[in-house]
């Protein structure tokens, strides 16, 4: 799909264009950035619901945790030692090294599934230094003439259209 | 929030986003060949690749065709070199968390250009920790009955009740949460990396990336990923520790058996933990010239870190003096007084209260913080009290214990000393490839610390997280 990128090389002016954009209601579709800039998410309003997920893991981990300590130690194999109870404070510990365990690795699943990522994947763009010092915006090419006076208005130093595998 | 004015720039000399990106890959982005690295990189190289080729690859298989009669371990100790070294580097891992995580849920800045470096170690470290109670059970083959996989097959479910089955799980919890933690933190990098490269070394990093790129979406999905990942290893750091200490305190041994345990070890890591990344980062700041990044101010919050946890570690020390004497018990007395302050072992005892509690207070004097050799030497001094007082836990309760007719000398025999210097290869090795191979400071971090300190200079908004808005 076609799409016009802006780049900048300074996060001032970068600000400054998106700034712009948003007063003037063009639709900023990606920034591209080499590191995070928290207060894009909060300009652009993005949001992610790895946090509610985790969470959601975190419940599941515990009842399922929970369920296994009860069933091997309660119910299937009451091991008599000293005549302690079997349901006891010990599984405070388990529940919680168990929910940790569970919660990590399926977060990091999360993210890597919600963002296709893959060993061996081939980076889906390319702008040289991307990673390193430019900051690429990206806007639909259907308004070209407006993000293109702002782009070159905020000092970015290339416009130009280009292919994006979606 | 973080102040110029107090603590300095955490930066230092203007960096542009390109110029840390080159300073940060200038040493392995000037070396020509993949095996082409500086004279004192070989050097250290082989003699840590020495220490671990005979260390692991010899002794250790020969201690589990033998046995553990091979080791000084005998009916009195029966721990032995193994648990001092076990806990001594999982101390030692517990920096990466502590700095790590602990600085990034507290939103210190400063953490930035040191925490890669100190996640690198914990892992070399838990898997040098690891190898010790894998190898002390004495028949490796059978640590599968530590797995719950159904009753039939053994007649049993594992003893949930064991301390040593906690451990086994939070080792591995750790294990696994630091790994993730590491790795997910260098994809940013390694998407650097294989930006700037070219042929074979473009491939590899193309692989290790994931085919990362910095969308606005995979920027906040990856903030989000992070904190909660640091969220839950920072209780963990503490939960695992608390849980080597119950492997000991839950015990009926005088010396042992002792409530402090748990508060008293995890302290311990973190003063280890601090101790080992001090002394890591004035080895790389001085060999990869990055004195620019790792500021003399760094160094002195390490510490005046350093500081405190040995004053708590200090105050553990004497209480357990106290306790020991006031609790009236005679067992309990002996090993505190008779055995640990005027006995046998005096000299280690003395010592480790002189290198953790005493030392460590020179850095009181701004002139000792601020100077290199000093700070490495008292780095180094620390290390080796952290060794000598799980010495002290290990080897005197159960060398001298209830029954005098049972005692027994402990000494170390060379198949000991040479698995502890093996773990000291594999640490060795690891973090010299480390260096030489991966980014070895967080360079997408260390650029949002360069925009902030412009930030301070030029007014914008900035988004403050605690409110959760912009503000001016």
């Amino acid at each position: 799909m076609k799409k016009l990128i802006g780049v900048y090389t300074d996060d001032v002016k970068l600000m400054n264009g998106i700034d712009k954009m948003v007063e003037e209601k063009v639709p900023v579709e990606d920034v591209i950035t080499p590191f995070v800039i928290e207060e894009l998410f909060e300009k652009l309003h993005i949001h992610s619901n790895i946090q509610l997920l985790a969470f959601f893991y975190g419940v599941m981990a515990l009842i399922g945790t929970f369920s296994g300590l009860y069933y091997t130690f309660v119910i299937d194999y009451p091991l008599n030692i000293g005549g302690k109870p079997n349901l006891s404070l010990v599984f405070v510990i388990l529940l919680f090294v168990l929910m940790v365990l569970t919660v990590v690795v399926l977060t990091v699943l999360t993210f890597f599934h919600q963002e296709r990522l893959y060993p061996m994947k081939k980076p889906p763009f390319e702008y040289p230094g991307m990673h390193t010092d430019k900051f690429v915006v990206v806007v639909p090419v259907d308004v070209k003439e407006k993000a293109e006076s702002i782009f070159s208005e905020t000092g970015a130093i290339d416009i130009k259209e280009i292919e994006v595998n979606e | 929030m973080y102040k110029k004015s107090v603590r300095g720039e955490l930066i230092l000399g203007n960096k542009s986003y390109t110029q840390i990106t080159e300073d940060v890959l200038r040493h392995q982005e000037s070396e020509p060949k993949w095996y082409s690295a500086p004279k004192w990189w070989w050097i250290s190289f082989i003699v840590f690749f020495i220490l671990m080729a005979v260390g692991l690859g010899y002794y250790v298989p020969r201690t589990i065709v033998k046995g553990i009669g091979e080791w000084g371990n005998n009916n009195q100790t029966a721990w032995g070199w193994a648990i001092i070294n076990f806990v001594w580097w999982i101390g030692i891992g517990h920096a990466g968390t502590a700095f790590s995580i602990f600085l990034l849920v507290l939103r210190q800045k400063w953490r930035t250009s040191i925490n890669r470096a100190a996640e690198a170690m914990t892992i070399f470290a838990v898997m040098a920790a690891g190898l010790f109670p894998a190898i002390h059970v004495g028949r490796p083959w059978d640590e599968f009955f530590i797995f719950p996989y159904g009753p039939n097959t053994r007649g049993l479910w594992v003893n949930w009740n064991s301390p040593l089955l906690w451990d086994v799980l939070a080792i591995t919890t750790y294990l696994t949460t630091s790994f993730l933690f590491w790795y997910i933190g260098m994809l940013p990098d390694f998407a650097t990396i294989r930006e700037r490269s070219t042929g074979i070394k473009k491939k590899i990093f193309s692989a290790l990336s994931f085919g990362f790129v910095g969308h606005l979406k995979t920027w906040r999905r990856f903030e989000d990923a992070v904190i909660i990942i640091g969220g839950l290893a920072a209780p963990l750091v503490i939960s695992v520790h608390s849980i080597v200490s119950t492997d000991f305190s839950v015990s009926v041994l005088p010396g042992w058996h002792e409530t402090i345990f748990p508060p008293f070890f995890v302290v311990g890591a973190i003063f280890s933990g601090f101790a080992m990344v001090l002394t890591l980062m004035i080895i790389i700041r001085k060999v990869y010239k990055l004195h620019e990044y790792v500021t003399d101010d760094h160094l002195d919050a390490i510490a005046r870190i350093i500081i405190f946890v040995s004053l708590i570690m200090g105050s553990a020390y004497v209480i357990e003096l106290f306790i020991a004497w006031y609790s009236s018990n005679t067992y309990e007395k002996y090993v505190f007084i008779d055995n640990y302050m005027f006995g046998d072992y005096a000299v280690p005892y003395w010592l480790m209260f002189i290198f953790n509690a005493l030392i460590p207070q020179l850095f009181w004097f701004k002139k000792i913080r601020r100077n290199l050799v000093w700070l490495f030497v008292i780095s180094i001094i620390i290390n080796i009290g952290m060794w000598l007082e799980r010495y002290n836990i290990v080897i005197p309760p159960t060398a001298q214990d209830f029954l005098p007719a049972n005692w027994s000398e402990y000494s170390p025999t060379v198949v000991d000393i040479w698995i502890y210097l093996g773990t000291i290869g594999l640490f060795g090795v690891g973090t010299l490839l480390f260096m030489r191979f991966l980014p070895i400071m967080a360079m997408n971090e260390l650029k949002q610390q360069a925009k902030r300190q412009t930030e301070l200079n030029v007014e914008v908004d900035v988004y403050d997280i605690f409110e959760k808005k912009l503000v001016k």
